[in-house]
């Protein structure tokens, strides 16, 4: 335990891109601090929580949301650390050295932590489940955000003929043009069935076979995104015409004038995940901040500070009409997508992710 | 052909062919440079208007300026340490030849050729058992592993250029082994510890996954930083970034060659 | 000098001594985690050796791990070709030419992996800089493909991987006396002889330490060929990578690492023997 205690904390984050949306932020914030009784007798109160997460503009919004209203409310500080994936839990926890409290993992990532049994489950006694998402909801973790894996467009290849969903993508002959998808077996396969006409409800268990034949109907224009900014860097410089990747990736640059517009029809809605990591000393002190991140007002406060939204659907009320059409789980946005099936890859990832790189090199 | 204009056609395509090599080397920073003072918040080239907000950004967000230094002081340490333990194996085994000292280069050059992932999932459960996992120690003895091969490498091939009579010669004389080190084999590998040292550096300077595993919560380092940026969406942020690490690098470079040139001069006279 | 009748210094025991400052490092900080990793890859099926069939089963397993291989060679050639003549020049230069040459192979150095590979992306695509300049210029009608196949990977990683190439020609470059050529010349040698049986064998240590570096690092390589390649430009450590992060299958990672290592060690023994017979000495004597 060789973090805990520490003095030095590390800055998080900027301050810039924030100014503009203080507005909204402000309102979540006040109010907070008196409100809460806590059982302060259970577990002495730490210094700080350690919360590993992806960084950038993730912890940026996380920080505006709900880093520093919980530290205003119970003084404990937040620390981020990076998060290294998967294989540093299973590092720390083998070694017995967990020097994290809480995780924001990847919600693919969440199901195979649980099954490894390096989860606590949460505790639901503090917080209304139903008010969540029925999806976002776990025994052992909540989601943070729905996100969502959309198709995007460089505007000056389909300008004025704007395509409606995946199977316009899978449209060789009517729409030319370069497609770019991601290397990955994991959101590929699903977008690959849409595409090839699969309603997207029956998307699971994925037809691995269907998957590939439709990845080869379009394999001579395809190229390969790695990282989530590669994606639309291809897009903007119209390397690639038509393509995959996260709404978040491109609502920046599309307000900043680049040549992209995305949709949210048929839309995959993926997310981050938040757990606490067993053993950590500081276990209830975890839970109270999960519980404090699943309050209505802060959860708004999230979504105006980056375009994911929340998985309280009692925080709709909170945010401003124009910025619900930019939010995967605004009311009008929620039906057009689906979930995607975080259980189906944590038991069957290994299998579909050597076939599709079976297919990757044949 | 001649010996003379044969020579001459000769050194005139090398040098074309150098510049053109050297162009090669540096291509990426002509488009990094401009990059970094655009006025959009993504990346394109060339960019569509110019302006400074990228590097104000990068001075309020304060993490990383903090990054920037927390890499250097991981990098020299590990430059340190390995231009030392590199050099005495290459000494060792260059010049050792005595059983076993063959199979051993082997396990020092092996660190290299492994993805870093593999080292970080090893070396993890040993660092958390020191309890150096997770500390300032543990991730500059994690790039040191990575590192020594470089050293090894460049000063085992330094050591191969000349042959070990001086040094025998030296011994011979009566100097002792300390002696003949620094007067005599030094001077000699000079330039292939330098160039060792300057590779473990960089290759410090620019690792994220075993950064990743081994820093604390608080350490920063600059590759992190990129990675967490780049993850999300590419800002000219991270163009910024770097041409202020190649600013810095070259008023240092400068500056050392001004201090040799004022050094040379000043033994001369 | 002092002592001249002292005791009688053993280079062997000495060297023994310095040897074992390193190697004991190497044994605790390497050795031993990565004893750790191989024993893991014996773990975890029915068998000791399930996880190594599985590895020879996956046909695409075996595909990757040879086209690493493909590729650290053809960068190694690649970067050895290129650097030879550039080192060779560059060592003869003194003064202010030699600062700024350095100066110039060490600025990839700065500018991390990454941010170079998004540089090369900006300049290679299809609508990027350098097709717009060629279709400009009326040399070429349609955009070329520099990327998203083999010559992304190639460029991108030759650019990497070249400076740890040049540094140590240079440095053995600069060892060698000029006076050696002339002699050859002088003594009625033609350019090419005098190369050949001067030159070049005087050069072999570098060459040697140059092609050892960079084939081996770019073994490990991971970034540069996943976002400049194509579907087919997959990198072992790619493979590693999704098996330690992604499924979390240690032990089939472990078993892919170690025949890495052990694939590797083979061709560094033969690569040796094949050094030193070639009379330039092994890389490591």
């Amino acid at each position: 335990m060789t973090n805990r205690n520490r003095k030095k904390i590390a800055t998080t984050g900027g301050h810039s891109r924030r100014s503009i949306l203080k507005g909204a932020g402000g309102l979540a914030a006040v109010g907070a601090a008196s409100s809460f009784g806590f059982p302060a007798i259970a577990q002495s109160k730490p210094d700080q929580l350690v919360i590993a997460s992806g960084g950038g503009a993730l912890d940026e919004a996380y920080k505006a949301a709900y880093f520093d209203s919980f530290t205003e409310k119970t003084g404990i500080k937040i620390i981020t650390a990076p998060y290294a994936g998967l294989a540093k839990i299973k590092s720390m926890i083998e070694a017995d050295n967990v020097d994290l409290d809480v995780l924001n993992i990847d919600a693919a990532e969440a199901p195979v932590a649980g099954n490894n049994g390096w989860l606590d489950p949460i505790d639901w006694s503090l917080s209304d489940r139903a008010s969540v998402l029925p999806q976002a909801a776990k025994d052992d973790h909540v989601y943070a955000e729905v996100a969502a894996k959309v198709m995007a467009w460089n505007t000056d290849s389909f300008g004025d003929n704007p395509p409606e969903n995946w199977t316009s993508m899978w449209d060789v002959e009517g729409r030319p043009g370069m497609r770019s998808l991601w290397k990955q077996a994991f959101q590929t396969m699903e977008v690959a069935l849409m595409g090839d006409g699969v309603a997207k409800d029956a998307i699971y268990p994925i037809d691995v076979d269907r998957a590939l034949a439709a990845l080869d109907k379009i394999r001579g224009d395809l190229i390969w995104w790695e990282s989530g900014g590669q994606s639309a860097q291809y897009l903007i410089d119209g390397e690639s015409d038509i393509g995959s990747t996260w709404n978040g990736r491109v609502y920046q640059p599309q307000v900043d004038g680049a040549p992209v517009n995305y949709t949210f029809n048929d839309a995959l809605f993926v997310s981050g995940a938040w757990c606490i990591v067993k053993g950590t000393p500081n276990a209830m002190w975890s839970q109270e901040f999960i519980a404090h991140t699943l309050d209505p007002e802060r959860q708004a406060t999230y979504a105006m500070n980056i375009p994911y939204g929340p998985v309280v659907p009692a925080a709709l009320e909170y945010i401003p009409a124009d910025r619900l059409p930019l939010l995967p789980s605004s009311e009008e946005n929620i039906g057009k997508g689906v979930w995607s099936d975080f259980d189906f890859w944590a038991e069957h990832g290994d299998a579909v992710i050597n076939r599709f790189n079976e297919w990757l090199l044949s | 052909m001649t010996w003379n204009t044969s020579g001459r056609l000769a050194r005139i395509f090398l040098v074309v062919f150098t510049v053109a090599v050297l162009i090669y080397l540096i291509m990426p920073t002509f488009v990094i440079v401009p990059m970094s003072f655009s006025s959009k918040s993504y990346l394109s080239f060339p960019p569509p208007g110019w302006s400074l907000q990228w590097y104000q950004t990068m001075m309020e967000r304060h993490d990383y300026p903090q990054a920037f230094w927390n890499s250097i002081k991981i990098g020299v340490p590990v430059a340190l340490l390995s231009t030392t333990l590199g050099t005495l194996a290459a000494l060792g085994v260059v010049r050792g030849r005595f059983f076993g000292s063959r199979p051993m280069s082997a396990v020092v050059i092996a660190p290299l050729m492994l993805p870093q992932i593999i080292l970080a999932i090893g070396l993890y459960p040993i660092m958390a058992k020191f309890g150096l996992a997770g500390s300032y120690p543990g991730v500059v003895i994690g790039h040191t592993v990575i590192c020594i091969p470089l050293v090894f490498i460049t000063v085992a091939a330094s050591l191969k250029n000349y042959h070990p009579a001086y040094e025998y010669a030296a011994m011979t004389l009566g100097a002792n082994w300390w002696q003949t080190f620094w007067h005599v084999t030094f001077p000699m590998i000079r330039v292939g510890v330098i160039v060792g040292g300057i590779l473990a550096f960089t290759f410090s300077f620019d690792e994220l996954i075993i950064a990743l595993f081994l820093t604390s919560p608080e350490t920063r380092t600059l590759p992190r930083l990129l990675w967490e940026d780049l993850r999300q969406y590419v800002t000219p942020i991270i163009a910024s970034a770097t041409t202020l690490v190649l600013c810095i690098s070259f008023i240092l470079f400068g500056a050392v060659a001004l201090l040799q040139r004022h050094l040379s001069k000043a033994t001369r006279s | 000098m002092q002592g001249t009748t002292g005791r009688i210094w053993s280079p062997a025991r000495g060297y023994f001594v310095i040897l074992s400052l390193p190697v004991l490092f190497l044994l605790v900080f390497f050795v031993w985690p990565m004893a750790g990793v191989v024993l893991r890859s014996f773990e975890g099926g029915e068998g000791i050796f399930s996880q190594y069939l599985t590895v020879f089963e996956r046909s695409s397993y075996i595909k990757v791990l040879l086209y690493t291989l493909q590729v650290a060679t053809t960068v190694t050639v690649l970067c050895l070709l290129i650097a030879y003549p550039v080192a060779a020049l560059v060592a003869r230069l003194q003064g202010k030419w030699l600062q700024i040459a350095f100066a110039l192979i060490l600025v990839p150095f700065w500018t991390s992996t990454v941010i170079r590979t998004y540089a090369w992306m900006v300049l290679f695509q299809r609508k990027g800089v350098i097709n717009g300049m060629l279709i400009d210029m009326g040399l070429i009608a349609e955009p070329l493909r520099f990327m998203h196949n083999n010559i992304g990977v190639h460029i991108g990683m030759v650019h990497i991987m070249l400076p740890f190439m040049l540094l140590p020609l240079i440095s053995a470059f600069r060892n060698i006396d000029p006076s050696y050529m002339r002699a050859a010349g002088v003594l009625g040698a033609n350019p090419i002889r005098a190369f050949w049986h001067v030159y070049l064998p005087l050069s072999m240590p570098g060459v040697s330490a140059g092609v050892a570096l960079v084939f081996i690092t770019s073994l490990g390589f991971f970034i540069t060929p996943a976002l400049l390649g194509g579907a087919h430009n997959m990198m072992v450590a790619v493979l590693i990578e999704q098996q330690v992060t992604i499924t979390v299958n240690w032990e089939l990672a472990s078993a892919l690492a170690s025949v890495l290592l052990l694939v590797t060690a083979a061709l560094y023994i033969v690569y040796d023997w094949v050094s030193r017979r070639a009379g330039g000495g092994g890389v490591l004597d």
